[in-house]
């Protein structure tokens, strides 16, 4: 039978393509460039989503259920390598979706590679992609709801940090001192995916990150210079959406750390620990309610309302890989 | 004085500076570890840093009385804050200006007009019926024989849904606060075959007797071939006036609960120790598991927590009345037990595995519940319900005339409004409009 890693693969790879048509497109706004980057796109999101089923009956077997009806209950979605593969599968999907409903094809070229570099990012930083049995205490009911919720809160997270990005390139004004923040926030982000995987070698690791945002940084001026921002919606719509996903992602947020909660209630004796996790889940949601509200009274918007939603999406990085990986507690299996 | 205290605490500036400094001090308390013996944090940071990290709550952030008292300052804010605004909305929501006279339409984000050849009535009727199908709650706000004006509005709630989630957030930090009062977490060691009702806390001399016994009947542990675990599962029986009244088998993630007290597989350990316990009725031999306190009169525990066997020597904690002091006994030596006129000796040991058990009483788990439900009903009302409002005047044009202005206004995104209103427009036009195909956008 094909296994579930040869799928996560060919939904890479199918990815890729779609990235470079989606480039394509952006430049040449042909037709077919636009129709095959689609295709691909939603031939990655099938394979991988095949990839997850294999993934539940491989990891079914591994866990030795014979009952069928449990079978939620192993939901891949357990160690770091199935947790990259979800998010990376949930970012390009919710993407369609939103390419679907606002027939704006501009920011493919964004948030693909995104989703593949978090993938990609397993075998970089050599997470283990073989099938594991669980231990005790992720053998639950509540594994699958409150990973799924708390997922889509987090891709939401990064959708809106994406637009966030490509927002200083639409604008203007982007000034020396916006470039600096996007490079101080892109080097936080890469440095925590990179040192989480290691723990050691610290200044190294600064370095090397330092390094890959700096490429990025330039990334985003060299297309800023070549005009890339003639495709994006306009600056207002571009608030509207950072705005509209951190509002989702706030939703799915909640609804995860309260099923987390539950959770916890069963498996752990009480439904608040003050766990490393449990703390930055909250530290997150209290920087977005800071949010909601600052749009509220004082109608953030603007570049503020940009730094903001990396700021959010900063919190949201912490709490996925720093917590896991570099603090100890109660949600360390999760390695 | 007072007015300066309230609109202190009514504004939401206040909101957002608690919630940033909540999210940035909770950051010291997953950087330093919680709540941790002094001799650990002493290793760790040594004397002085350790006295600073203590005066300042440091050691313990979540239980600090200035971050309860940031909780509270919050709780007081959210309070104070929709106190302050709801009736403002309420005057909003509940009761918008009805009529809709000439003009009013330049001033909506959505309107259209358009004439028809139908009469007042006519008119007024179908567009009722196509409001209404829209589930519009409709009524008429002016009528005489020149002009009708039409007032619609739907899921007029969805002003509110802000204030649901609010009501929420405090049921929750309720829930929370009765859970620091009347709650409590202990452990509970248990050797197959042995039975107790005392509960310890984590750290300090704190034991809680339960009203009921519990025995483990069999603990066992499965492993994957690999050699990982697989589960951990406990066979415990409730003995309540010597009866066995409840058995369940508990695994993690699925624990006993029995009287509002719930029993948890936490962990597991080794040794278990038989002590002969000697008074004027005789002498008796009990064994109990490592950890887990037996009684030996009112307010006094025993606790066997190590075995050195090079040295033969066996480490106690011995309790009693809230005071906690460690020792070191010799096996097979009898030792008086003060104020009692009980006499103890460490007789046997077995290497046996036990089980660990977490042991929690929380009433306010409930509430949270509750407060938890509630929350995510106000988010989705305040973030993915608008609140849309119509309004539209006919004016009779003559004989067999009317013209129709039609706006209005949606409290998220107005496309599924102007969807709408082209929608009801749709059904006029058809029924109305042979011969006139004129329209015109204002």
């Amino acid at each position: 039978m094909i296994k579930s890693v040869e799928l996560f693969n060919a939904g890479m790879v199918a990815y890729f393509v779609a990235f470079l048509f989606y480039t394509i497109y952006a430049f040449s706004k042909s037709s077919w460039a636009s129709k095959l980057a689609t295709g691909f796109a939603w031939l990655g999101v099938i394979a991988q989503g095949a990839g997850f089923v294999v993934r539940g009956i491989e990891k079914a077997k591994v866990n030795m259920v014979s009952d069928w009806t449990a079978f939620y209950k192993y939901a891949p979605f357990t160690n770091m390598y199935e947790s990259l593969m979800l998010f990376g599968w949930t970012a390009v999907l919710i993407y369609l979706l939103f390419e679907w409903k606002y027939k704006n094809k501009a920011f493919g070229m964004f948030v693909i590679p995104l989703a593949l570099i978090g993938e990609l990012s397993t075998q970089i930083l050599g997470f283990n992609p073989e099938a594991q049995p669980l231990v005790p205490a992720l053998q639950s009911n509540w594994l699958l709801f409150h990973v799924v919720t708390t997922f889509i809160g987090y891709a939401a997270a990064a959708v809106s940090a994406g637009v966030a990005y490509a927002y200083f390139i639409k604008r203007e004004d982007t000034t020396l001192k916006d470039w600096a923040v996007v490079f101080l926030t892109t080097w936080f982000i890469f440095f925590f995916i990179i040192y989480s995987a290691y723990r050691e070698n610290a200044p190294l690791y600064l370095l090397i990150s330092a390094g890959a945002a700096a490429l990025f940084c330039l990334a985003l001026y060299g297309l800023k210079k070549v005009g890339i921002s003639r495709f994006f919606p306009s600056i207002e719509t571009m608030e509207q959406i950072m705005y509209q996903s951190v509002a989702v992602g706030f939703v799915f947020l909640t609804i995860g750390i309260i099923l987390g909660a539950v959770w916890a209630k069963y498996a752990w004796g009480g439904y608040w620990s003050w766990d490393p996790k449990e703390t930055w889940s909250l530290i997150t949601w209290l920087v977005y309610a800071a949010y909601l509200h600052a749009r509220y009274i004082k109608g953030l918007r603007g570049k503020p309302l940009a730094y903001f939603t990396i700021v959010g999406f900063l919190s949201v990085i912490f709490t996925y890989y720093g917590v896991n990986l570099i603090i100890p507690g109660l949600h360390s299996y999760a390695q | 004085m007072f007015k300066k205290v309230y609109d202190f605490f009514s504004s939401v500036k206040l909101a957002i500076f608690l919630l940033l400094t909540l999210a940035i001090t909770s950051i010291v308390g997953t950087i330093i570890e919680q709540q941790q013996d002094p001799e650990k944090y002493l290793m760790e940071y040594g004397q002085t840093t350790y006295k600073i990290l203590k005066f300042l709550g440091f050691t313990d952030v979540y239980h600090s009385w200035w971050y309860i008292s940031l909780l509270t300052l919050l709780a007081i804010n959210l309070i104070v804050c929709s106190v302050k605004r709801l009736p403002k909305i309420w005057k909003v929501a509940m009761e918008p200006r009805k009529t809709f006279p000439a003009g009013q339409e330049k001033t909506l984000r959505i309107s259209t007009s358009i004439t028809l050849n139908a009469s007042l009535k006519e008119v007024k009727e179908k567009l009722i019926e196509a409001l209404r199908l829209k589930r519009y709650k409709v009524e008429v706000a002016k009528e005489d024989e020149e002009e009708v004006h039409i007032f619609a509005d739907k899921n007029v709630y969805a002003r509110f849904g802000v204030y649901i989630v609010h009501f929420g957030v405090l049921i929750v930090l309720l829930g929370g606060l009765i859970t620091a009062i009347f709650g409590y977490r202990g452990y509970m060691n248990l050797a197959e075959g042995t039975v107790s009702n005392l509960v310890s806390f984590f750290s300090g001399p704190n034991i809680v007797e339960l009203p009921f016994h519990i025995r483990c009947n069999k603990f066992t542990i499965d492993f994957y071939p690999s050699g990982m675990p697989k589960a951990y599962i406990s066979d415990l029986s409730v003995i309540e006036n010597g009866k066995e009244v409840y058995r369940k088998e508990i695994r993690v993630n699925d624990p006993l609960k029995y009287k509002g007290i719930y029993f948890y597989q936490a962990s597991y350990g080794q040794g278990e120790a038989f002590l002969k316990i000697k008074d004027k009725s005789g002498e008796r031999v009990v064994g109990v598991a490592f950890g887990q306190p037996i009684k030996l009169g009112p307010e006094t525990y025993l606790r066997i927590v190590s075995l050195d066997g090079q040295r033969m020597e066996i480490g106690i904690e011995f309790i009693q009345n809230g005071r906690l002091e460690e020792g070191v006994i010799k096996p097979f030596v009898f030792y008086e037990v003060p104020g009692t006129d009980k006499m103890i000796a460490m007789v046997d040991f077995k290497p046996v595995f036990y089980t660990g058990l977490q042991v929690a009483k929380d009433p306010g788990t409930w509430i949270v519940w509750v407060g938890s439900t509630v929350m995510i009903v106000g988010l989705i009302i305040a973030f993915f319900i608008p609140h849309r409002r119509v309004w539209a005047r006919l004016e009779r044009k003559g004989e067999d005339k009317v013209k129709l202005y039609m706006g209005g206004i949606s409290s998220k995104g107005s496309e599924g409004l102007a969807q709408e209103l082209e929608e009801v427009l749709g059904v006029l036009k058809s029924s109305y409009c042979k011969n006139t195909p004129k329209e015109d956008e204002l």
